[in-house]
């Protein structure tokens, strides 16, 4: 009869086990944090700067949108990250990325010289956003995008008493990719 | 011994029965899921929000639905789903296997009584009897007689009771539907409620004419496949200008011009159609051969060609295809026509007069990263220069992770202060005594945290857990707050005696405020900043400045 208790306890335990959950990832959305201007000087808080000055509402919205090729994507968060590991970062980074400055001087002056970004990962590409740019001499036509991607990443460095360290990080990345042809 | 086994293995079938969990992260590959579409434009069911029901076909079998928190939660068991012994959930899903359909005119699937079955995805009726709504049109005759037909099977079936036997004799023309389905062509929404009224369905041709017997639709199983020829020649780059003429259209086995806008006239019927004048479609092949002779051998016509409505393609008298290289080139053209002009490649001889723009091919791309939003591991974020920083330091264990100053070592030694009251300096002036006064002031890569704390050693912190600081005040962002806001609160081992309000406070606002320590009746004057973002995965505060200075020494306990 104990024998019997006991089972039947611990098959009350394996349900009550099975219907307890962790905490769910509840992701929040955000918008982007893009610092825009409309004119030299002058800050505003939607549409983006392109070619002369003009924004992205200015601009012809391409119907139907075509999501870019995530190889694509991907190849330029690759080459992103190595930009980062050369200090090279100054290529890619948008004028007005927040904190730009600072950051190229902390990772010029304060990360370990041997500091490697690594790209684990790219997730859920989306194109956000896709319009015709201002046409230029040299190109018949420019399509101007904007996207998102979910990017899993680590540095990793090499410290004397640690010995290797390594600091994941997940972002979202979000990409102006403009394609002339 | 025997009774403990049978009991046991008792226990264990049961527990296989129930195996399948109550929640569930990530289904299986394969899982059926009915997504919930109640939130779409133009659903039929809008006022009937619901979540996404899926089917796990395991065991025997268990429905769920997709909770808030994006996580399967069962609500049922067994392969079938009776939607009138079902609530809850399956509201929304009881109206969305009936969507597009003509049984949602008669109510929901609960309404009627309909049973879902999982591994299969159909619906049966109570008595057993599986059906694809979709292939049943719900018609109705001068004389007020409703029926279900069946266009797959040609067989009609009474309303009430749903499938239990066949009518014995369709019902008589001219029939009416009941129902427009949203696949029609043209969309049900372009015909006014008059129009609607006086609609005539033809079951054998699946289509719908007016009371002046124009085609003006066709039923979504008549269109597979169905091929439409644009009359080009009022577009200006045409090379047929002396061919003006309608459109042509090959449906289900029949020609017919587009007289007008959605009208169409059935001129020929079968699957080929020739190319002598008797229809007045020269444009046609002109169109198709671009003007050339084919095979310089002369006019389509005089070839005995035909155009196939099926495929699209030319045929000989003996009905085999030519090769549509052989016809249909286009190097000809003027070169800025021949860009207007767009073949498309999977709808062979589908010719539209201005074709879209070429597609874009890009010879140089130009990649720039606008942000990075942290998601996870927020404070490892490389792209941020202070948790840049801040990280590479805890990693090599340069910093704590709790910001502390240490105490200054006093001199001269403290003097105990005899009146026990403590004096209320005018603002600013904090520190009263050097000797024991501290600021801390955090740096730019201030810790994530969201409380600020004290500890008896006049330690100013900040982080998620200060011990064994004494907790000061508390910044916490509130369930159902916007995402620029948090709560500020005192402990209770601290009181607020002057500075900002407690309570909300927006972010980036800098907030001061004079507390004093219940224990010893020490005060302090803390300054600080917070921002909202995302902290480990969820809504938290950020301190984007701290800094705190004693402003009396306390009272003697």
């Amino acid at each position: 009869m104990i024998r019997l208790s006991v089972l039947t306890l611990l098959m009350c335990v394996m349900v009550a086990s099975e219907a307890r959950q962790f905490r769910q990832l509840a992701p929040i959305s955000v918008a982007p944090e893009v610092l825009e201007r409309e004119a030299p000087g002058q800050v505003m808080a939607s549409g983006y700067q392109v070619m002369g000055g003009a924004t992205a509402s200015a601009m012809e919205t391409v119907i139907p949108m075509r999501p870019l090729d995530p190889n694509v994507i991907e190849e330029a968060l690759g080459d992103i990250l190595a930009s980062w590991n050369q200090n090279g970062l100054d290529d890619y980074l948008d004028a007005y990325f927040p904190g730009r400055n600072l950051l190229l001087t902390v990772i010029a002056q304060q990360v370990p010289t041997d500091a490697q970004l690594d790209l684990l990962s790219v997730q859920n590409i989306q194109t956000l956003s896709q319009h015709w740019a201002e046409p230029v001499a040299i190109y018949r036509r420019q399509r101007m995008s904007r996207v998102v991607a979910t990017v899993n990443l680590q540095l990793r460095f090499e410290d004397p008493i640690r010995g290797q360290i390594l600091l994941p990080h997940s972002a979202r990345f979000y990409l102006q990719v403009l394609e002339s042809e | 011994m025997l009774r403990t086994v049978i009991v046991i293995f008792a226990l264990v079938a049961s527990a296989r029965v129930f195996a399948l969990p109550e929640f569930i992260d990530q289904l299986p590959e394969g899982t059926r899921i009915w997504e919930n579409r109640s939130d779409q434009e133009g659903m039929d069911y809008r006022d009937f929000p619901g979540p996404d029901i899926a089917f796990l076909n395991q065991e025997k079998g268990a429905w769920y639905f997709r909770t808030d928190q994006d996580v399967w939660r069962k609500f049922a068991e067994g392969e079938r789903l009776n939607f009138s012994e079902t609530g809850g959930p399956v509201e929304a899903l009881s109206y969305e296997v009936l969507s597009g359909t003509s049984f949602l005119g008669s109510g929901s699937a609960r309404d009627q009584e309909l049973i879902l079955d999982g591994p299969s995805g159909e619906l049966l009726t109570q008595s057993g009897h599986a059906f694809n709504p979709e292939d049943f049109e719900l018609l109705q005759n001068d004389k007020g007689a409703t029926a279900y037909l069946d266009l797959r099977s040609n067989t009609w079936w009474p309303v009430h009771p749903l499938f239990e036997s066949p009518l014995s004799r369709p019902l008589s023309a001219p029939l009416h539907p009941v129902h427009l389905k949203p696949g029609l062509l043209p969309s049900p929404n372009q015909f006014s409620e008059a129009e609607k009224q006086a609609m005539r369905f033809e079951p054998s041709d699946l289509r719908y004419l007016n009371a002046s017997g124009q085609v003006i639709a066709f039923h979504p199983l008549a269109l597979n496949g169905y091929k439409e020829w644009k009359n080009a020649s009022n577009m200006p780059c045409s090379n047929y200008s002396d061919y003006p003429g309608d459109d042509v259209w090959y449906v289900n086995g029949i020609w017919y011009h587009e007289v007008q806008d959605r009208r169409w006239i059935e001129f020929h019927r079968g699957r080929y159609l020739s190319f002598d004048d008797e229809y007045g479609h020269d444009f046609l092949a002109v169109e198709l051969s671009n003007g050339r002779a084919v095979n310089d051998q002369g006019s389509l016509a005089d070839q005995s060609l035909r155009l196939d409505g099926v495929t699209g393609q030319l045929v000989d008298a003996q009905g085999q295809a030519l090769p549509p290289q052989s016809y249909n080139s286009q190097a000809h053209m003027p070169e800025d026509c021949a860009t207007r002009y767009t073949l498309l490649l999977n709808e062979s001889l589908h010719m539209h007069g201005l074709g879209e723009a070429p597609e874009f091919v890009a010879a140089e791309t130009e990649v720039t990263l606008l942000n990075v939003v942290p998601q996870r591991y927020v404070q490892n974020n490389p792209f941020n220069d202070r948790t840049l920083v801040q990280a590479i330091s805890l990693a090599r264990g340069d910093l704590s992770p709790v910001i502390s100053v240490p105490n200054p070592i006093p001199s001269p030694a403290p003097i105990p202060d005899p009146d026990p009251i403590p004096v209320d300096p005018p603002a600013g002036s904090c520190p009263l005594n050097q000797a024991l006064s501290l600021t801390a002031v955090l740096p730019d890569g201030s810790p994530l945290g969201n409380v600020i704390g004290i500890s008896f050693s006049n330690q100013l912190s900040a982080g998620f857990a200060v011990p064994p600081s004494d907790e000061a005040l508390r910044v916490q962002v509130m369930s159902g707050f916007p995402n620029d806001r948090a709560s500020v609160g005192e402990s209770s081992q601290f009181s607020r005696i002057s500075g900002d309000n407690l309570g909300t406070q927006l972010e980036s606002t800098e907030l001061t405020y004079r507390l004093r320590r219940n224990s010893d009746l020490a005060e302090f004057e803390i300054t600080l900043r917070f921002d909202v973002d995302i902290v480990f995965d969820d809504l938290g505060v950020i301190f984007t400045a701290l800094s705190g200075r004693q402003c009396t020494i306390g009272a003697p306990l």
